[in-house]
């Protein structure tokens, strides 16, 4: 490896370093990336035309452009300088490919191809490649989110949220406090306060960037655009995800004790159908609760209501209810039944009704401000003059 | 003819076909020359009963207040057996419903979104490119309405069109959705009221097989009534059926009189009552009574058309009617001969009696019989 030149990003506050590397070398760390960040093994194939031309190109010695990377960790913002290959050797594990996926995945088949092949002539001619990579070091999360954005203006761009995925994984493996996320291939059950699941999570960081609840894969890439402004207003300095994670997560916590882990069922909801959940924890366990949650943040940290998810934590340690927490939250489970059978599309319907409901709670000038049980009402009615 | 889907890069790809993948839970889209760009669409479910496409009838409608939660069995009047099901398409892959689970509901789901996929007309531009994963969402909107009907069973009273059902579909609020209804027409809340209230199924009736003018019908439910904006075009156009109706029963009434004529031929005293009832079945009005009353029978249930005709003709100032049929009749002669007479306040009473009409009009359509001539007779 070779370092060829160090410039500073002012924007995300982050170091660039442009080496160069023989494809031998690049191609032993994007396995252990593969290996390590099951979302960036979700390739979007090429077509079999531009592999095979990718491929030829390759043996016959081509330049291709430089592949940019990432360190999403925490530990990247210590690197000193002078200290970067050093680190980078010792860290490869933990780089994440923002641009450059598809080229990545390209040479890994063509390396197993001629291995299978045992063409070791050809092989060498593809290990003995030089690569040109840039690298990001000392970089946040959301500097890294930042970069992925603006790079990905490809043919098959990443959703945001794949990138939001491969970039927060690692907290599925470190708790957050007392948080667990857990994904869906994972055995453990979401059946305690604390365990939520990663895909609810995403989903409710998401709508946070994107200032709007619906799913994210729906967005074109205008969205992306306008969530890139938002992102540039934030501070880079802040852990957000962290923050929301902890802020939704002391909501819970403090909606389950005051409802004492009542459980509702449909006869004594008089409902027809099953209820959302049968408790304050399942809920809000739900990525429509959580994806309302978001939005409903971020709109009103865009109109100035709220400047700190401190903020939000603060209002959550006053809430109040004018009925007992566990009738605000039937009749919570009752408007979510109302809208079920009448939704054209009932996950996003539920979606823009929590995020009415979270604007109302936490808007210190709403008539329902920090009122767990007048925020159901108030936020129903502006619900149904929305819908109908 | 070769239906297409684009492929960002690759522009245009003929479409070469739909399989599923039951490991996946996923359609598995095939297309260009020689298939060589795909994608996969999510469906969510393992099983599958992978029953031949041509067994499957599949109409999308739009509707205002259908819900992803309202899955309906669909039945045919002449018959008590679930010939179908009527959804959203969000309701095809969604687990927020009764039937979500049902292995009835998940083969007509299958058949619909195969169906759909293959028939390549659709509502929406899909972003493709090869090997993304879409869903059935990118091609359709969640909030359009599904009807999948088992062909084996509906046969061979309704067509592969659907042209006979749509009368009944329409009294319901169901518009189809096709190229002429950029911007659908309104439906109002009689007809979604009435959906509202059918219960867990729905019982859809054929036209008679007496109308015998089922092309126009199907070009009226089709095409000219979702593309109509105005509650006075719609009253134009439902009046034409009713118009072919009286067409129909003046040809029959006709034929049957010339039958009497025949052997009375050479005798005036006889034939002056006959020539005297032909002249009678000329009148329109005689002919609406005939349709209300003798071609449709009691059966035929439009209570609330009457007082909604009234009303209309309360405001132009006209006498009011004590049937449907002479009611009906007198704002046709309004609307045809004296359209400067309606005031603007009755023009909202007439938006009433259009959407009643939407009831009434199809109503007529299924339950019109040409009277037995012996019956009639003895009558």
């Amino acid at each position: 490896m070779k370092l060829l030149s160090t410039l500073n990003d002012g924007r995300i506050n982050a170091r660039n370093l442009l080496v160069e590397i023989a494809a031998r070398d690049y191609l032993a760390i994007a396995k252990d990336i593969l290996a390590n960040n099951e979302f960036q093994r979700r390739r979007v194939r090429s077509s079999p035309t531009l592999y095979s031309l990718l491929k030829e190109d390759l043996l016959r010695g081509c330049v291709i452009p430089p592949i940019v990377l990432a360190f999403g960790g925490d530990g990247a913002a210590d690197i000193q300088p002078g200290g970067e290959e050093a680190f980078i050797q010792a860290h490869g594990r933990e780089l994440l490919i923002l641009d450059g996926l598809q080229r990545t995945s390209s040479m890994l088949d063509l390396e197993s191809e001629l291995q299978a092949k045992n063409d070791t002539d050809s092989l060498n001619r593809l290990y003995s490649h030089v690569l040109r990579l840039e690298i990001y070091v000392g970089i946040n999360r959301l500097g890294v989110l930042y970069r992925m954005l603006t790079l990905n203006t490809g043919q098959t761009p990443m959703s945001l949220r794949q990138q939001v995925e491969i970039l927060y994984l690692d907290y599925v493996r470190v708790p957050i406090g007392e948080i667990r996320l857990i994904r869906e291939v994972e055995d453990a059950a979401i059946d305690e306060i604390g365990k939520y699941s990663f895909k609810a999570v995403i989903d409710g960081f998401n709508s946070y960037l994107e200032r709007n609840e619906l799913p994210i894969d729906r967005y074109d890439l205008l969205e992306s655009v306008k969530s890139l402004e938002k992102l540039s207003k934030e501070n880079e300095q802040a852990n957000l995800f962290k923050d929301f994670i902890e802020t939704y997560h002391s909501f819970v916590v403090k909606v389950n004790g005051l409802s004492n882990g009542h459980i509702f069922d449909a006869d004594s909801l008089e409902i027809s159908g099953q209820p959302f959940g049968i408790d304050a924890r399942r809920v809000f366990s739900k990525e429509q609760s959580m994806a309302g949650f978001g939005a409903a943040i971020a709109k009103l940290r865009d109109f100035e209501k709220v400047s700190s998810f401190d903020d939000i934590k603060e209002s959550i340690q006053h809430l109040v209810t004018t009925a007992t927490t566990v009738d605000a939250l039937a009749s919570l489970l009752k408007r979510l039944e109302a809208i079920r059978l009448s939704s054209k599309k009932i996950g996003n319907s539920q979606r823009l009704y929590f995020h009415f409901y979270f604007r109302e709670l936490f808007n210190p000038e709403s008539d329902a401000y920090r009122d767990i049980s007048a925020a159901v009402d108030v936020a129903y009615r502006k619900y149904e003059s929305q819908m109908l | 003819m070769v239906s297409q889907v684009s492929f960002d890069s690759a522009g245009d790809q003929p479409l070469l076909g739909v399989s599923f993948n039951p490991e996946g839970s996923a359609f598995t889209m095939r297309a260009g020359t020689n298939g060589e760009y795909e994608c996969r669409i999510a469906y969510g479910y393992q099983s599958y009963i992978n029953d031949s496409i041509e067994d499957g009838v599949v109409g999308l409608f739009t509707h205002p207040t259908h819900s992803e939660s309202d899955v309906r069995p669909v039945e045919l009047s002449f018959s008590d057996r679930t010939v179908g099901w009527l959804c959203t398409v969000g309701a095809l892959t969604s687990d927020q419903h009764e039937h979500a689970q049902s292995p009835y509901f998940r083969r007509a789901a299958f058949m619909a979104i195969r169906h759909l996929l293959t028939n390549g007309r659709y509502t929406k531009v899909p972003r493709l490119s090869h090997g993304s994963e879409v869903s059935i969402s990118d091609f359709f909107d969640d909030e359009l309405s599904v009807l999948v009907l088992h062909k084996p069973s509906i046969a061979p009273h309704v067509s592969s069109a659907c042209a006979e059902i749509l009368p009944s579909l329409h009294q319901y609020g169901f518009i189809p959705v096709g190229s002429q209804n950029s911007s659908p027409m309104e439906v109002g809340k009689v007809a979604t009221e009435m959906f509202a209230n059918l219960g867990k199924k729905i019982c859809l009736s054929p036209i008679s097989r007496d109308v015998k003018f089922e092309d126009f019908t199907n070009q009226v439910f089709r095409q000219l009534l979702p593309s109509a904006p105005t509650p006075l075009l719609r009253f134009f156009i439902y009046y034409q059926l009713i118009e072919t109706l009286l067409a129909r029963i003046f040809n029959d009434r006709q034929s049957g009189t010339i039958m009497m004529m025949v052997p009375v031929k050479d005798n005036p005293v006889m034939v002056h009552p006959l020539i005297k009832k032909l002249q009678e079945d000329a009148t329109e009005m005689k002919r609406m009574n005939l349709l209300f009353n003798n071609y449709c029978g009691a059966g035929a249930n439009m209570v609330d058309l009457l007082p909604a005709s009234n009303e209309f003709l309360r405001e132009t100032g006209a006498k009011e009617k004590a049937t449907v049929a002479e009611a009906l009749y007198e704002v046709r002669n309004i609307i045809f001969h004296d359209l400067r007479r309606i005031p603007e306040k009755a023009m909202l009473h007439l938006k009433e009696v259009v959407e009643q009409m939407g009831y009434a009009v199809p109503e007529l359509l299924i339950k019109f019989r040409i009277p037995d001539a012996a019956a009639e007779k003895a009558a």
